[in-house]
């Protein structure tokens, strides 16, 4: 472990930009999170025997404008692109970043999704079953709407930034760990400033993949924001989604010289992988991914305020998470999961729920885990919110990501005030 | 399918630009530079073979999308390969 009084570069955040199903901007997620509200709705649309799909309920990211993006940036995007560009768009003038101070290579791009453009690939397949012929739906821009780093390198031509692209394709820790390498590559000293998130785009396709799991939610189509249900006794799977989170992570010293604002200090991170199985998740492995990240922090279980959980609403990963927690920090540490407000937004998720802890130590409050009103007994036991949220000090957080095959991802965050 | 009408060529030609690249039809004028002037690049210049192929059902050569400079140089194009073109 690294002595805290050893010389490293610290990473400060500090631009956020969010679309997600509670609106298009930061602003909307705080303001429907700190009214506990839910972005879960129905679809109807997946009505459709075509499509075979059992659940009936998404966290869709509604009426944001296409056309605000120029077609020349426009063409080579799918949806999960133009999702990350715009969310990009507003934490780059949340940031108060220059063009000047941007398009440098010390500036580059961490950004992930689960996949590329699924839209465009199942257009591309309709065309196909309709003629047969194999070249029929490809022209000039399908690979790079479809290619696993769409988003960084759409955002990278968007703004100009020329430093390095890392593509974190690693399913709904993609944002997570996306973030988490931004800050390495700060705290590294070979950039000085990281963009940093993930987007996803929903389509049947993304939906088919976990109902054939049985990992979606199918019982709560009469009431859709009664789920997902994280903890709770009573829960019975994932809502998917869709958005995109973008974080600006500067070098600590540089951003207090040029004078920015600065939400928080990212102080640990750390990755890891269960190998074990693809889908079920290891207590073990989640539990060594939070020592690591604490251990980066160089702080200990007992200085962390709040825990805010991957918990997206199965049993499974549920009752791994809170295992895990209860092993690490006992019983006593707060734990909430904002799944129950926006769904599970994948490769989004990890990045606009760390943008929701931003809103926790702005307002020294905890938010509640939505829709969790009886925790579930087979499971960890840990300290759960649960209601309204609760007046607290917020200073140091820890934020989970866990993903299909078996990958870990956590971040250590601590508010400016306490670094 | 389409008429060799020089006109209307000229009319499905600029639709297909409108469409494609999102163009106002009056920016499309015989002298326009297809890069200078309509800011296309090397991109918008393979989907524009693609779309004619799909729409004309002719497959210009390499070398005839080199020469394209001009809309005048598109409408010549396509007028050239008429005889490959279904009449309507």
């Amino acid at each position: 472990m690294m002595d805290r009084s050893e010389k490293r570069i610290r990473v400060a955040i500090t631009g956020i930009g969010i679309l997600s199903p509670l609106g298009l901007s930061k602003a909307d997620l705080l303001a429907g999170v700190r009214a506990n509200r839910s972005g879960i709705r129905l679809m109807p649309e997946w009505e459709n025997p075509s499509l075979g799909i059992n659940t009936r309920v998404a966290a869709i990211v509604s009426d944001f404008s296409e056309q605000s993006i120029d077609r020349k940036l426009r063409r080579t995007m799918s949806r999960v692109a133009m999702l990350s560009m715009l969310a990009t768009r507003e934490a780059i003038a949340d940031s108060g970043l220059s063009q000047a101070e941007l398009q440098t290579e010390r500036s580059g791009i961490s950004y992930g999704s689960s996949f590329g453009g699924t839209s465009t690939i199942e257009d591309y397949f309709r065309g196909y079953q309709r003629n047969g012929v194999l070249s029929e739906g490809v022209v000039s821009t399908t690979f790079l709407k479809v290619m696993p780093h769409t988003c960084a390198a759409n955002i990278a031509i968007s703004f100009g930034i020329p430093g390095r692209i890392v593509a974190s394709c690693v399913a709904c820790a993609s944002s997570t760990q996306a973030i988490g390498y931004g800050y390495e590559a700060i705290k590294l000293g070979v950039a000085d400033r990281m963009i940093c998130g993930g987007a996803e785009e929903l389509t049947p396709t993304v939906a088919a993949i976990f109902d054939v799991l049985n990992a979606t939610s199918t019982s709560f189509h009469a009431n859709p924001q009664s789920t997902p249900r994280p903890f709770d006794a009573s829960r019975d799977g994932i809502v998917v989604g869709e958005g995109a989170g973008t974080f600006i992570l500067e070098n600590l010293e540089l951003a207090r010289a040029r004078g920015a604002k600065i939400y928080a200090e990212v102080c640990g991170f750390y990755t890891n992988n269960d190998a074990t199985h693809m889908t079920n998740p290891s207590v073990e492995g989640l539990s060594t991914c939070m020592q690591g990240a604490l251990d980066d922090a160089c702080l200990k279980p007992e200085q962390i305020d709040y825990i805010n959980a991957h918990a997206a609403g199965t049993a499974a990963g549920d009752r791994a998470e809170s295992l895990a927690i209860a092993n690490i920090f006992g019983t006593e540490t707060p734990v909430s999961s904002m799944k129950g407000h926006v769904g599970h937004l994948m490769g989004a998720a990890g990045a606009i729920e760390l943008a929701a802890c931003m809103g926790m130590i702005e307002d020294q409050l905890l938010y509640p885990t939505l829709n969790l009103q009886n925790a579930s007994p087979d499971q960890g036991d840990i300290r759960h919110l649960i209601g309204q949220a609760e007046p607290a000090r917020v200073g140091t957080i820890v934020k989970n990501s866990f993903a299909f095959g078996g990958v870990n991802a956590s971040l250590v965050i601590r508010s400016i005030k306490d670094a | 399918m389409y008429s060799n009408n020089p006109e209307m060529i000229r009319a499905e030609v600029n639709k297909i630009f409108v469409d494609l690249f999102e163009l106002d039809e009056q920016q499309l004028q015989p002298e326009s530079h297809l890069f200078n002037d309509l800011g296309l690049d090397s991109l918008d210049a393979i989907d524009m073979a693609i779309r004619f192929q799909r729409e004309f059902q002719v497959k210009p050569s390499g070398e005839d999308i080199k020469n394209v400079q001009t809309m005048a140089d598109i409408y010549s194009l396509v007028e050239r390969y008429m005889p490959q073109l279904k009449s309507s």
